[in-house]
């Protein structure tokens, strides 16, 4: 497994970013992290830059595009990226609607329930220090 | 080359022979001029009896007995020489068997080589002979003539019977008797002399007898029969009994008839008071003589009869006077003479005299009256002439006396008035003289019949008298001096009742055949002598039941159509009975025991009347109508079911023919039409009477699919007032008749106004609850998903604080934690006024001023505004006043403004418009904005659902849209969104 240099947090919830942001610099501080509050921002920075994320921390309950709007025109585009992004689902839903929705996405790597725990992120990113 | 030689045709040939000649049935011989066998098949060994060395090379003619040898030979030269082409040859073989060979072959087939075939055939022959036999004995019975000609079987079993026995006994072929006893048809009284004489004809004896039959179809015959014994051919054994008979029964009748009038007179003469003696005409011999005679003459009967009447009188020369008054006046009342009575006293009497005929013969009845003391005289001479008169009677209405060339030489009769013509005209002619031309040759053919046979002759014709055809009967009887005595007796009652009966027992045997109707037929008693197979079949009972019962009730319950009971004279053959008219299509019915079940019957009664105004029968038809009666009980039922329906019925109904014309309708239907369509339903009128102009060509497409069969049914409405309308179910079905031909329809009109508005309630309150329920399912999503984000925040706050040593680090975790539980409890408070919306039930109404409290909202978001460079069209004037809560109010405008402020595009120059209208009697508020827009096919569901707060935005979007639509539609509104992505959005609230 290679080395997660990149992460990106898609999140309309501000302190929530901030949070997870200090817990993944926590574990590696080397981690470069964006961070976005809506789904448009980050599409549009995915059409644009070269310098893509490892992992993206989708949140789908967002305001004018949601999560699943975003996983909808990723989609589109996922064809055309250098890189291949492992997007994980967070939200603080725990209804089972939208765990059952989220399998009909392929690029979603896995569901994953608010709070993000510091043991989770480890796991996730595979390089403690 | 030798296998095509074995399959030449030459060799087959000569195979196919050789597997015919071993396997034949027959004896196949080769012989040579001589007769000697060349050769023989195996067949002959069996043929001839011997072995087949016995065989070849014998002389044929040795080989067959020895006295048919020569035969033999002289056949078979003769055959050789072409003159026989086959022959029979019968012999008895070694065993003394009778055998039949038939012989044939073809002569000459080689030099010196004939082929002969021999052929059993004595079986065959045995056969043909008794056939022939059989046959001859067969052809010799029936061409004995028209008689019936039997034989029979020692137990009277029927072994053979020829056409005109077949007749006799009813038969309609040989199958229905033979092996059958005569003694089925035979009357019981005769079974016993009917077997004693065919023990006797067993036992070679011939009889005679005469006995009663009734023939298999119920005809009564008399039957005379010579029986003599058939023997078989050793001439000793009887076989059967040959039994030659004849139909006497018209003779038997009439001998019976003779008989029972002379019964009924010496009956009448026995019993007479006045003493009464019978003497021959020709010699005065007494034959007869009563109890009065013993007393007058003081002898016994015995005594008297033998006498000789000469012998009374006190003086000869009366006797000669009474003879002459006799011969001239036919007859002598109440002659004053003397007579040697008892103990040869002289009495004087008064005697009366007339002729008669008795036992064929012509008789003098005399009756005699003391009148020794004189007294009473007229009276007694009237009283005596009166009995004479009465005995007399029985005997015929007419005597005749012939004499040996035909002449009417005498007549008697006890009416004057049945002579067709005067005394003077005919007496001392002959027949052709006096009778019609086709009476006269009857009366001389008769005449000579009876001299030639001696015996009675009866015979019966009828004259023309007074234009009316009078029946006679003639019985005429040879007497000593080749004289002929008829005696006549008119018959035309009998006649006429006779073909009464002939007449109706024709149309019952018509009416028989047709098994539907019953017969049967009461004599004057009421007892039922005659009935068909269906009278029992209709009225449920056996033979034995109905024949010979005096009263055609018993045991029957009987009743009216309507049920009652039927009073015994009521019943048709009993009124027929009393009124001696016919009584007709009288309907009763009955529980038939073997139906089990209502029989209806159509009755009709006929007496038969005869001449004299009396009864003779009375004939009863039963026309089985149950079927008929059932039908129309079940029609009436339904028709009265049906009008119960059609007239009780909430449902209004009218009955339209093909043509869609109206036939009936029901008083619903009246109703319906009277009050809703302000018409009156007529008879006679068309469907398109009633119909408005514009719905004609939908009604005529309706009616025409209703009239090849279908059912349509649809609901309409009816306005009724502005606000309220009626509805109504219509049904058009097809009405089918008999033949399944569409002939009409039935429109139903149902008003289902009730029924309708519930179910709109229902509807309603249907969707009412659904609201509900999306409602609360909302709420609770968001409370797990609102108060989950905050808290999941605070656990990641702790998480991080726990690892902090940072002092500034931990500082600011803790100001996030304020934050963050500063926002939980916003939204705990924001949750708190959903649930209060939706408990709050009694929401306060005020009059408020929108324009105001638009004013306020528009200065609470002055400041947004400002930052988004919005302009704010509000178009509300001053005067304006809705019934609101003004919480709600508040709190709609505010967040629905806010939104249009938040979602303003900061491309454009961006405004909201504000403007309030009445739509529906209902205040709407509608807020146009030319902001980002929303895609409202994408997130139209999320518009009023579950968004969080965005987080530092003091306006709560998401969260406040859903509770302005929750206080909204708690007020009995709606909100509905138009919208375009990058054009505007416009969010039309009905405040309700």
């Amino acid at each position: 497994m290679s080395r997660i240099n990149n992460i990106w947090i898609i999140d309309d919830d501000k302190l929530y970013t901030v949070l997870s942001t200090k817990i993944i610099l926590k574990i590696d501080p080397l981690i470069q992290i964006d961070s976005f509050p809506q789904g448009e921002a980050a599409l549009a920075e995915l059409n644009k830059t070269s310098n893509l994320p490892d992992i993206i921390f989708l949140d789908i309950n967002m305001p004018i595009m949601d999560g699943w709007e975003f996983l909808n025109e990723y989609q589109n585009i996922k064809s055309k990226l250098v890189k291949s992004i492992q997007i994980y689902a967070v939200s603080s839903s725990i209804s089972s609607s939208d765990i059952e929705k989220s399998t009909h996405y392929p690029e979603i790597k896995e569901y994953l329930v608010k709070p993000l725990k510091k043991e989770k992120i480890i796991e996730l990113i595979g390089n403690q220090m | 080359m030798a296998n095509i030689s074995e399959h030449s045709p030459h060799n087959l040939h000569i195979r196919y022979a050789n597997t015919v000649f071993k396997n034949a049935l027959n004896a196949l011989l080769f012989i040579n001029d001589e007769g000697k066998i060349l050769e023989a098949n195996p067949a002959s060994c069996i043929l001839l009896e011997r072995p087949i060395d016995e065989i070849n090379n014998h002389c044929l003619y040795d080989l067959i007995s020895n006295e048919k040898s020569k035969i033999l030979e002289l056949f078979i030269k003769s055959f050789i020489n072409g003159l026989e082409k086959d022959f029979i040859l019968s012999f008895y073989n070694k065993k003394g068997e009778s055998k039949v060979f038939s012989i044939s072959g073809s002569a000459n087939i080689d030099q010196q080589l004939h082929f002969i075939i021999l052929k059993d055939i004595s079986s065959n022959a045995k056969t043909e002979t008794q056939l022939a036999d059989s046959e001859q004995r067969l052809n010799a019975i029936i061409e004995t003539g028209q008689e019936c000609i039997k034989l029979l079987g020692n137990e009277g079993e029927i072994l053979e019977i020829n056409a005109a026995g077949l007749e006799i006994l009813e038969a309609n072929n040989e199958k229905d008797v033979i092996g059958k006893s005569v003694f089925e048809v035979l009357h019981n009284k005769y079974k016993d002399p009917f077997k004693k004489i065919t023990a006797e004809v067993f036992q070679g004896q011939s009889g005679r007898l005469e006995y009663e039959i009734t023939g298999l179809k119920g005809t009564h015959h008399w039957i005379e029969m010579k029986a003599a014994p058939l023997f078989c051919k050793d001439k000793k054994t009887v076989i059967a009994m040959l039994s030659i008979s004849q139909k006497i029964t018209e003779r038997k009748k009439a001998e019976n008839a003779l008989l029972e009038s002379e019964k009924m007179f010496t009956n009448i003469f026995e019993f007479s008071p006045i003493p009464l003696l019978i003497s021959r005409t020709h010699d005065g011999k007494v034959i007869m003589a009563n109890q009065g005679i013993e007393k007058m003459m003081g002898k016994s009967k015995s005594q008297i009869i033998g006498e000789y009447t000469s012998d009374y009188y006190a003086r000869k020369e009366d006797r000669e006077l009474i003879i002459s008054e006799m011969m001239h006046k036919g007859e002598i009342i109440g002659k004053e003479i003397d007579i040697k009575g008892a103990g040869g006293q002289i009495r004087s009497m008064l005697v009366s005299i007339q002729f008669i005929v008795l036992h064929g013969e012509n008789m003098l009845l005399t009756a005699f009256i003391d009148i020794t003391e004189r007294k009473q005289k007229d009276k007694i001479i009237e009283s005596t002439k009166n009995d004479l008169a009465s005995i007399v009677n029985m005997l015929p209405d007419l005597l005749f006396r012939f004499n040996e060339e035909n002449k009417f030489i005498f007549y008697h009769t006890n009416d004057p008035e049945k002579l067709i013509t005067s005394p003077d005209l005919f007496l001392g002619k002959t027949p052709e003289e006096v009778l019609p031309q086709d009476l006269a040759v009857l009366v001389n053919k008769k005449i000579h019949q009876t001299r030639a046979s001696k015996q009675l002759e009866i015979f019966e014709y009828s004259l023309d008298h007074f234009g009316e055809t009078e029946w006679f009967e003639c019985r005429m009887l040879n007497t000593e001096n080749k004289e002929v005595l008829a005696i006549i007796r008119n018959i035309t009652p009998q006649k006429q009742g006779e073909l009464a009966i002939k007449e109706s027992e024709y149309k019952f045997r018509s009416l028989v055949k047709d098994l539907t109707v019953g017969v049967f037929v009461q004599d004057k008693n009421q007892k039922i002598i005659l009935h068909n197979d269906s009278a029992l079949d209709l009225l449920g009972v056996d033979e034995s039941q109905l024949i010979n019962t005096i009263s055609n009730t018993n045991g029957w319950e009987i009743k009216h159509e309507d049920g009652s009971l039927f009073r015994k004279e009521d019943f048709p053959t009993n009124k027929s009975f009393e009124s001696l008219k016919p009584c007709k299509n009288v309907t009763i019915g009955l529980l038939n025991p073997l139906k089990k079940d209502m029989v209806w019957l159509s009755v009709d009664a006929i007496p038969m009347i005869d001449q004299e105004g009396k009864l003779i029968h009375i004939v009863c038809t039963l026309y089985d109508i149950s079927i008929k009666k059932k039908a129309e009980d079940a029609l009436h039922k339904s028709e009265d079911n049906l009008r119960t329906v059609f007239q009780n019925t909430e449902v209004g109904y009218i009955l339209f023919d093909r043509n869609r014309r109206i036939l009936s309708f029901n008083e619903n239907a009246q109703l319906f039409t009277q009050k809703d369509l302000h018409k009156n339903l007529l008879e006679g009128a068309y469907l398109l009477d009633y119909t408005a102009k514009e719905r004609e060509q939908e009604l005529i497409l309706i009616t025409q699919k209703v009239l090849q069969g279908e059912s349509i049914e649809y609901d309409m409405t009816i306005p009724i007032s502005e606000q309220e309308k009626k509805w109504f179910r219509l049904k058009y079905s097809p009405v089918y008749n008999k033949t399944q031909l569409v002939s009409g329809f039935v429109l139903s009109i149902e008003d289902i106004t009730q029924r309708k508005n519930n179910e709109l309630e229902l509807i309603n309150s249907l969707s009412l609850v659904t609201e509900q329920n999306e409602r609360l399912l909302n709420f609770s999503y968001i409370v797990s998903h609102n108060l989950r984000s905050h808290t999941s925040n605070i656990k990641m706050i702790l998480n991080l604080l726990e690892d902090e040593e940072n002092e500034d680090e931990r500082k600011e975790l803790l100001e996030s934690l304020k934050s963050v539980s500063e926002l939980l409890n916003e939204t705990i408070y924001n949750l708190n006024d959903v649930i209060s919306i939706q408990s709050n039930i009694n929401k306060i109404l005020e009059p408020i001023k929108l324009n105001e409290y638009i004013n306020k909202a528009l200065e609470i978001l002055s400041k947004n505004i400002k930052d988004k460079n919005v302009t704010i069209k509000n178009n509300i004037t001053k005067e304006i006043i809705i019934q609101y809560n003004p919480a709600y109010l508040e709190s709609i405008i505010l967040n629905f403004i806010s939104n249009a402020i938040k979602y303003s595009d900061p491309k454009k120059e961006a405004w909201i418009e504000i403007n309030v209208y009445e739509e529906n009697d209902k205040t709407v508020l509608l807020i146009k904005d030319n902001g980002i827009g929303i895609d409202l096919t994408k997130n139209g569901d999320k518009l009023f659902g579950m968004y969080k707060t965005f987080h530092g935005n003091s306006d709560a979007r998401g969260l406040g849209l859903f509770i302005s639509k929750n206080q909204i539609e708690s007020m009995g509104g709606h909100v509905d969104v138009e919208s375009e992505l990058n054009k505007g959005t416009s969010f039309k609230i009905t405040l309700g």
